[in-house]
């Protein structure tokens, strides 16, 4: 059985924590996304009711915020498909196999869409594999469907559905295993899946899916090179052409902040759900999947993985021996990859000393720490230009130069973007330590400071590791939040891979994305060891 | 975390900004595609000394995202030049003071028509408005001469333009509204739906488009279809309106920002950008780039100015109507119907 809900009381100085976790989403989120509509940076004003109601009733952006929404609709379907079964296959397995395999299957989640849809596009475009296996004719069938919604559903549901895998695998391990156990009895196992497992992991599974349609729907490179016109690239477009509209672009964006903050309360929800859940019942991670399940989970399992390698090894092919490629190419780009190593980590390093501290608080906390971090969360959901023009808002100001014109502007803002997830990694960690080792620490009567320093500390060392590199990871994939203000000679290489795109050998723009999926597996790699490590401590 | 995230920023900042100024270094907005334009900053970083900062443009937003982002920065700006990829996204920049002036000694030997008399911008290394043809779907007999072509019905469904809201295509667009006016113009533009001509994302789409036979031909630029033929795809290029209007040229232009930060380096940069080694390297290069200077060596498959019928443009007059015209080709864009154009009085030969 699992331990006890905690029962001390944090003091003042835990509330001061709470305190200054609201004001770091306040800094972040808040501040600048209340100076876009106050004070926009742009000649024209800020957005009135009357652009907003305009840019809402007009048809043309009803018909493509149609197109976005029937698009997140059937990426979120596809992910649930395939991200569910994969989720209570990770949540009960209890192979070998199973660490290299979850590997591969986040590696495109841990790489920028555009990359994936990239490699995609070598294996299916007109000069793609495809066309170089089976003739001129099978390219231009391939290429037909691929540029278009189905590559945007393709290229998407391959990128998304490890987030749906991570929220039902979440919910899986820690749902009531003799539920499942009575439901085995009377039933079959498919019968139990349906009417037992799933709604009981369908907070998780709901989460993930919001997760997924929201972020669809602020996708702006995927559907711009697979030429679909969706709702977010008009937005960006009244940032991008000569009439550069910012208060047109913010009432355009509304509709998308909406739902952005509906999935938030969603999320928050769910969490606070899972909050009063845990701890209490047995864990299901003992469970096994009996052989029709495991075949079919095994195949989509197999099927993922193929749908994630298959194309970046294209890739890397290209790369490797494509015009402009090879170990000119990749040097090339090694400023770029200088460049985001150097956002990654000092990104990852400021959320992981921030949530290490701010974090306890937060998990123990529940209701409280969870409405605190809203506006963190709001980051992270929100599409990606409008955080963006809000920091531009905000930091483009003649007295805050030494921070706008620095490649600190960059690590702010994706700080502003992750820290929920930094928050989110490091209570997870917590969540997988035995309570009872705080409530000793707690009953000898040693001071808060302390116990931090002598108990959580050592006892969160992996995990805060392991906040460094999924922070990092997340840091280095991010293309649309600093394409509007990187410092000169600072791009990326996601903006790196962008900017190439324009009429650069394939070879050229491939190696770029090459360098960033060796970064991302090995960083991944080292992750999943020490995941590894921490669960079979706390659960051997 | 605020703390953390603060001292961290401060001092990141702080160091980043001394590490800066302890450098030699000029920084430079450009629309130029990257795979073309890194290697000439390079150079001059090689011949200088000095340090190149670059923010470069995406392929979809091509000219005009960089051109917001300056726009954006005026009160405290970020840039000492920008390279612009055409002529007209200088001259926004010119119209709106935010250029400081600086003649050349360089730039001496560059047609007057290149290049502004009290030294606001500067043009070199020119790019051409070409039909991009698929020579397996066009036979050479039936090829197309004129972007009027685009509306002919024996090619309905079969030609693509880039987006005009962005690009070169803006400036195109914004050249047949100064020359023709507005409502033959708009004709032309609404002929352009009611064939089906593609809209695609950029003009290197269109190349894509017309490499892949995905379309019979496209309007696009020299630098895209000279990719296109150097990789061996099955295309021609046809520099279109000969034996009429002319092709629209398009010169790449400099200009120094007023209030950036490094400003002598910036006309150092410019003495460079402007040089006949960087025509020369840009002529060499694969986007093929036509020399405005006659005594600058050329490849046998890039052609002679003077040899070309090009189209009578005022540079600055087109500016001025591409401002104007945005919203309206937004709205084309859009296929919205209704989209009215702003009133423009057709200028032909009174033009420079």
């Amino acid at each position: 059985m699992g331990s006890p809900a905690r029962t001390w009381r944090p003091g003042v100085a835990a509330w001061l924590r709470l305190g200054a976790l609201l004001a770091t989403g306040g800094v972040l989120v808040g501040l600048p996304l209340a100076l876009l509509v106050i004070d926009p940076p742009a000649p024209v004003g800020p957005a009135s009711p009357v652009s907003v109601w305009s840019a809402v009733t007009d048809p043309h952006f009803r018909g493509l915020l149609g197109t976005s929404l029937r698009l997140a609709s059937w990426v979120t379907i596809v992910t649930l498909v395939v991200g569910v079964p994969y989720g209570l296959w990770l949540a009960w397995t209890r192979s070998r196999a199973a660490t290299p395999l979850v590997v591969v299957h986040l590696l495109p989640l841990c790489l920028p869409p555009y990359v994936t849809a990239l490699a995609w596009s070598s294996i299916l475009g007109r000069q793609g594999l495809a066309a170089r296996l089976g003739g001129e004719s099978v390219g231009v069938w391939t290429s037909g469907w691929y540029y278009g919604e189905i590559g945007v559903v393709l290229a998407l549901a391959v990128a998304l559905t490890p987030i749906v895998t991570l929220f039902t695998a979440g919910f899986a391990r820690r749902m009531d295993a003799s539920r499942v156990e009575a439901g085995l009895l009377h039933r079959g196992w498919g019968a139990t899946v349906l009417r037992v497992v799933l709604p009981m992991a369908a907070p998780g599974i709901g989460a993930g899916a919001l997760l997924v349609f929201v972020l669809v729907l602020g996708e702006v490179a995927v559907p711009q090179l697979l030429r679909v016109r969706v709702y977010a690239s008009v937005v960006f477009g009244r940032l991008a052409d000569l009439s550069f509209q910012p208060g047109e672009a913010l009432a355009l964006a509304l509709p998308m902040v909406l739902v952005s903050g509906v999935v938030a309360a969603g999320l928050y929800l769910v969490d606070a759900g899972g909050r009063q859940s845990r701890g209490v019942r047995a864990p299901a991670s003992g469970l096994r999947l009996p052989g029709g399940g495991f075949a079919l989970a095994m195949g989509v399992v197999l099927l993922s993985s193929a749908a994630a390698l298959a194309p970046m090894a294209e890739l890397v092919f290209t790369a490797l021996t494509g015009p402009g490629g090879g170990a000119e190419g990749l040097r090339a780009s090694g400023g770029a990859l200088s460049n985001s190593l150097g956002y990654g980590a000092g990104t990852a390093t400021i959320l992981t000393v921030g949530a290490a501290i701010l974090a306890a608080q937060w998990s123990e906390r529940s209701r409280v720490g969870g409405l605190v971090a809203l506006p963190l969360l709001l980051g992270l959901v929100l599409p990606a230009g409008v955080y963006a023009l809000a920091l531009v808002a905000t930091w483009n100001r003649p007295s805050t130069q030494w921070l706008y014109r620095s490649d600190a502007i960059v690590i702010l803002a994706l700080c502003g973007r992750y820290a929920y997830v930094a928050l989110r990694v490091v209570k997870l960690g917590r969540d997988q330590s035995p309570d009872a080792w705080f409530e000793a620490a707690h009953l000898t009567g040693v001071g808060p400071l302390r116990r931090w320093w002598t108990i959580d500390l050592p006892l969160q060392l992996d995990i805060l590791v392991l906040t460094w590199l999924t922070t990092f990871v997340m840091a280095i994939r991010d293309l649309e939040t600093t394409v509007l203000f990187y410092p000169p000679g600072g791009e990326s290489l996601p903006l790196r891979t962008m900017t190439l795109e324009a009429n650069a050998p394939p070879g050229l723009t491939a190696a770029a994305a090459t360098l960033q999926i060796f970064v991302t597996l090995a960083t991944l790699v080292v992750a999943a060891v020490l995941w590894h490590r921490t669960t079979r401590r706390v659960h051997p | 975390m605020i703390g953390v995230l603060g001292f961290a920023l401060v001092a990141a900042a702080v160091c980043d900004c001394r590490c800066g100024r302890s450098r030699s270094e000029v920084v430079v907005y450009t629309s130029v595609d990257q795979v073309f334009s890194e290697p000439v900053l390079k150079g001059f970083e090689h011949k200088t000394g000095i340090r190149v900062r670059v923010v470069y443009d995406t392929e979809e937003t091509k000219s005009t995202g960089i051109l917001n982002r300056l726009l954006a920065e005026r009160k405290s700006p970020q840039a000492d030049v920008f390279w612009s990829g055409d002529p007209v996204r200088s001259q926004v920049l010119v119209r709106r003071g935010l250029v400081r002036r600086y003649i050349s000694a360089a730039a001496r030997d560059i047609p007057a028509q290149f290049r502004a008399a009290d030294g606001a911008w500067v043009g070199f290394s020119a790019r051409g408005r070409v039909l991009l043809v698929n020579s397996k779907k066009v036979s050479p007999a039936e090829q197309p001469r004129s972007i009027r072509d685009l509306i002919d019905s024996r090619w309905r469904g079969r030609t693509a333009i880039a987006n005009p809201a962005f690009g070169t295509t803006t400036m195109h667009m914004a050249a047949l509204f100064s020359r023709w006016g507005s409502r033959r113009a708009a004709a032309f533009m609404a002929a352009l739906h009611s064939n089906g001509v593609k809209i695609a994302t950029s003009n290197g789409e269109v190349k894509r488009l017309v490499v892949s036979g995905e379309v019979a031909w496209g309007l696009t630029d020299t630098d895209d279809a000279a990719v296109a033929v150097k990789s061996g795809a099955p295309v021609r290029v046809v520099y279109p309106d000969q034996d009429g209007m002319g092709t629209l040229m398009m010169p790449t232009t400099a200009v120094i920002i007023k209030g950036g930060p490094n400003p002598s380096h910036a006309k150092r940069l410019i003495d460079y950008l402007v040089s006949h080694e960087v025509e020369q390297r840009l002529a060499f290069a694969p986007c093929a780039q036509v020399p405005l200077r006659q005594s600058v060596k050329r490849p046998a498959h890039v052609p002679d100015p003077s040899s070309l019928r090009k189209m009578s443009v005022d540079y600055g007059r087109v500016a001025r109507v591409m401002e104007q015209l945005q919203p309206y080709l937004r709205d084309w864009s859009a296929r919205r119907a209704g989209a009215k154009p702003p009133v423009i009085s057709p200028r032909a030969a009174s033009a420079r």
